[in-house]
């Protein structure tokens, strides 16, 4: 077992660690520890929203075997998991509840935005009640495309938020510093969402017909 | 097989009888006990088969507390309205849980499982209908004619109509 050489604190360098790895003495931080614990256990929330579902649901089966990377066990409940695999097309009467079940998660929580659909909006994308990505309202980790992604790829996201939460930071990162983080509920007006996204989380594309006002003013 | 049998009765012949209680263990179960207590070297003396199993037992109950425990400690706690509120699959709970039943539900529900119960006891007599004698026909004719009639006596009343 190698410990990786990622702390700011504990300045060893490479050979001094490899003898005292030698000799029974294993370096490490407490991050390290916790990170590979949370990464080896991350658990899915049992949620599915449309075809993408069938993949995510694939991805358990023996074929695939997701309990390889420790994440067979779906909660059905949202106290329970850490994961939301957003999978499929989210409309706007059901951002709303996505939304809401994303905050009933505890924290730390992460997010895997799975097919087109939940990444754009995808072919739905000119659809009068299609959400056009579900990153307007919560904060994606990995963003999976595919139309659906098959069961493979969806383990190779996990691996890709494993890798992830592997270099977090506890004494940084917002999931374990003291205060609240929750993220507001848009609500369904009957024709759209209100706000229509969170700005705090996504911000619309700079159009590039219109340039910034301080390049006129230079220009 | 010994130990289970002895756990419900511990004292009498578990220590006055060593010697036929270690000859009647399983040999498989011996080597293993002699494995793990080496430096003892008296697995075959019956009471450490009891402290296998209190070991076990307590590495048990450790095993179920300590995600509990650690948990409390490590778990970044933030709790908000929103995560407080009720699962309810996303949307938002309407009304007040502690709603209460009509107590017509109640007898309802009592007369389905009497009719359940009375499942339990035709599928066997209905599988070996052919091998029994006449009494036990009756006996189960019986049995469901007192049944039928408390449907009809329940059907009389006006317990089945939902008001």
């Amino acid at each position: 077992m190698t410990t990786p050489n990622t702390s700011p604190g504990i300045d060893l360098d490479d050979t001094t660690r490899a003898e005292l790895e030698r000799a029974g003495v294993i370096v490490s931080k407490v991050d390290y520890l916790y990170n590979w614990a949370r990464g080896g256990s991350v658990w899915p929330l049992t949620f599915g929203l449309a075809c993408c579902a069938i993949e995510m649901i694939a991805s358990a089966t023996s074929r695939f075997d997701i309990s390889r990377f420790g994440s067979e066990v779906f909660r059905p409940t949202p106290r329970q998991a850490d994961l939301m695999i957003v999978s499929g097309t989210v409309t706007k009467k059901m951002a709303p509840q996505v939304v809401r079940i994303f905050n009933q998660m505890p924290e730390p929580k992460w997010v895997i935005a799975m097919g087109a659909c939940a990444i754009s909006g995808g072919p739905f994308k000119q659809g009068y009640n299609v959400l056009k990505g579900i990153d307007r309202y919560i904060p994606v980790d990995v963003y999976l495309p595919g139309c659906p992604p098959r069961p493979e790829a969806v383990l190779q996201s996990l691996n890709y938020l494993q890798e992830k939460i592997r270099t977090q930071d506890i004494k940084s990162d917002p999931a374990f510093t003291k205060g609240r983080r929750q993220y507001p509920v848009p609500e369904f007006t009957g024709t759209d969402l209100e706000p229509p996204y969170n700005p705090e989380v996504w911000q619309p594309p700079a159009n590039p017909n219109v340039k910034p006002l301080e390049e006129e003013a230079t220009a | 097989m010994r130990a289970r049998q002895g756990a419900a009765d511990p004292s009498p012949d578990g220590v006055a009888e060593p010697r036929s209680t270690s000859s009647k263990m399983q040999p498989e179960l011996l080597s293993t006990m002699n494995s793990v207590l080496p430096q003892v070297g008296a697995a075959n003396e019956p009471h450490y088969a009891y402290l296998l199993l209190a070991v076990m037992g307590l590495l048990a109950v450790g095993f179920a507390c300590a995600p509990l425990v650690l948990s409390a400690i490590l778990a970044p706690k933030k709790p908000g309205e929103i995560k407080e509120s009720a699962f309810e699959c996303g949307l938002e709970s309407k009304g007040d849980p502690w709603v209460q039943f009509k107590v017509q539900y109640y007898l309802y529900a009592l007369a389905f499982v009497i009719f359940d119960i009375e499942v339990v006891f035709i599928y066997p007599w209905a599988v070996a209908f052919t091998g029994l004698s006449f009494g036990a026909f009756l006996a189960m004719g019986v049995f469901i004619l007192l049944l039928a009639e408390s449907l009809i006596y329940l059907w009389i009343k006006g317990v089945l109509t939902w008001k």
